[in-house]
């Protein structure tokens, strides 16, 4: 970044400096290009600059994403027990394998979705239910990214 | 003459504004999918209509109705309380996703922006038009609400366009197609242009926005102030009003007022009350650096009579704790004993720079300058815990007890099904789909 000050604000231990044009006509000035301050950074700093937050880990695309507790038990197979709660993406195109919340015939179910060519299954992972293929409508509102269960 | 275009060229600028369909209540069938399709409202702890659904438009019921009547008109109807929280959630993602397509956004209320798209259709590879459409689709794929947009070469041209095919339409209006919009459009539906300058205009015969657009510009001088004027160059194309990026950073004046249910007549309830008010204008008063040179106080009785009295301060401040006493002056000239009041408010206006504030030789600096520690500290402790974190003695009657009781009394869903790890003060910033799966 340029930063075109006419004076260093600050006494840096050691300043990169940059020719910029001049602020007035009379007095060519040193523009200051950017400064480290005091020596070296602590390596610790330096290390951590790459880390995720669990906030970045868990969403990707925040704008899209909605939180969603769950009540039922049809996906306990693939980890997801009631009260848990699951990150909902709706600007993802649903993939087949994907977690999806839909709505089938007018229900809400969360299913993996299986697809194949023109065959669309919603798939649950719990013995107790069957898949289910939509007779009539199938509107898909979002993906499940994570599941988030807080113990304590 | 009315079929010459008012200008020839197309797009020497484009500006996109976007209003959201019934926001509030497009937000509610968004996160209760079962509720798309049918009338809804939001208002229930305010015992009137705050916003209403199309469907419930549709039907007869308007903003501002009061619950009972809103039944009767339409027995159907699904009344929820407001839920802020996840409207200003939905507020901020449009206007993020709006930033994904053109860094001017202008945020120019909680559901409406302006957007410049002016050099896009390069980098898009496409009309102005697919672009809007574009921006359209992903907020319904991705926020579940519909916006109306209009795309134009000025401000107010855009506005005309996002109204023109509401809700759920796109209009684009180039600069050879100006005149067939303005034509038939009633000059007070001009954006900016009041009853009273409507009712001049119309006595000099111009009754459209086309008839005033072409009006010459010797007329417009010589009888119109300057936004007029200004909405005059608008309106024939040339853009003058810029869009304005930086999110709102300054205020003319705060105010904030609260309805409580049921409404009290007991003085300590109702001041406590305003007295929470008070407290949280400064609070959004600190957050960006202003303080106040006038205080308003304000209260509204159950027959919804308004009464209040506005205070001069001797110096700009931000602390409650310097203006409880004249609030409380303010309240013993409005409050009247045994009558019923429903809201309370302040408004805090005269807005200066907290920085620039000028001590006369009689403030007591030392003191102010503790109490603005006092007041920073108090700041980060709500930043930490929640607001209210702590309050003001006054203001405790208030925090103690609900704001709303009884049936009326409903919190939205978001603040009684809290995930472990959130409070009542403090919750995850993700709106919650309300799906049963």
């Amino acid at each position: 970044m340029l930063a075109n000050g006419c004076s260093c604000q600050k006494s840096p231990l050691f300043t990169i400096v940059g020719i910029l044009s001049p602020c007035s006509p009379k007095a060519p000035v040193i523009g200051v290009l950017g400064s480290v301050e005091a020596g070296f950074p602590s390596p610790a700093e330096e290390e951590l600059v790459d880390t995720l937050s669990l906030d970045d880990l868990l969403i990707q695309n925040r704008e899209a994403t909605f939180l969603l507790k769950v009540s039922g038990d049809s996906m306990t197979g693939a980890g997801i027990m009631p009260g848990d709660m699951v990150l909902v993406d709706k600007g993802r195109t649903p993939k087949s394998g994907d977690i999806v919340i839909a709505q089938v015939d007018g229900e809400w179910t969360m299913k993996f979705l299986r697809k194949r060519k023109d065959d669309v299954l919603l798939v649950p992972a719990n013995p107790k239910y069957q898949p289910i293929r939509p007779k009539n409508e199938l509107k898909i509102s979002g993906v499940v990214t994570a599941v988030v269960r807080k113990y304590k | 003459m009315d079929d010459q275009p008012l200008t020839l060229s197309s797009w020497p600028q484009a500006i996109m504004h976007i209003d959201s369909d019934a926001f509030f209540a497009s937000c509610e069938q968004a996160i209760h999918p079962e509720l798309k399709g049918r009338p809804v409202i939001t208002g229930k702890e305010r015992g009137i209509v705050a916003a209403a659904s199309y469907e419930a438009k549709a039907r007869g019921v308007q903003r501002g109705m009061r619950l009972f009547e809103v039944k009767k008109v339409c027995p159907e109807v699904v009344i929820l309380p407001s839920d802020y929280e996840t409207y200003s959630l939905f507020s901020v993602r449009m206007f993020e996703i709006f930033r994904r397509f053109s860094p001017d956004v202008e945020e120019y209320s909680i559901d409406e922006a302006f957007v410049d798209l002016t050099g896009l259709r390069r980098s898009f590879h496409g009309p102005y038009e697919m672009i809007a459409e574009k921006m359209r689709k992903t907020i319904e794929a991705e926020l579940g609400i519909t916006v109306s947009a209009g795309v134009s070469l000025s401000k107010v041209l855009a506005k005309i366009g996002s109204k023109h095919n509401k809700p759920n339409g796109l209009t684009v209006i180039p600069g050879r197609d100006i005149h067939v919009y303005l034509e038939k459009l009633p000059v007070e539906k001009v954006w900016g242009i009041g009853p009273n300058t409507a009712a001049f205009l119309n006595k000099h015969g111009i009754m459209t926005a086309l008839q005033f657009a072409q009006k010459e510009e010797g007329f417009i001088d010589k009888y119109l102030s300057k936004p007029y004027r200004e909405i005059w160059h608008e309106l024939n194309g040339r853009s003058v009003y810029p869009v304005v990026t930086e999110s709102k950073s300054s205020y003319q004046s705060i105010s904030k007022a609260k309805t409580f249910t049921p409404p009290s007549q007991d003085e300590t309830f109702v001041f406590a009350q305003l007295s929470k008010n008070l407290e949280n204008a400064c609070i959004k008063s600190r957050k960006y650096g202003l303080a106040a040179g006038r205080l308003i106080v304000f209260l509204r009785t159950q027959d919804f009579t308004s009464s209040g009295v506005e205070i001069k301060l001797s110096r700009p401040t931000a602390y409650p704790v310097e203006l409880f006493k004249l609030l409380r002056q303010g309240f013993g000239q409005v409050y009247r004993p045994r009558t019923l009041y429903r809201q309370t408010g302040v408004v805090l206006s005269g807005l200066v720079a907290e920085s620039g504030i000028q001590y006369s030789l009689f403030d007591d600096t030392a003191k102010i300058e503790k109490m603005a520690k006092i007041y920073a500290s108090l700041d980060q402790l709500s930043q930490k815990y929640g607001k209210h974190a702590i309050v003001h003695g006054a203001s405790l009657p208030a925090k103690l007890q609900a704001q709303h009781e009884g049936e009326r009394g409903d919190v939205p869903e978001r603040k009684t099904a809290l995930f472990k790890g959130e409070n009542k003060r403090q919750r995850l910033g993700l709106p919650l789909l309300h799906i049963k799966v």
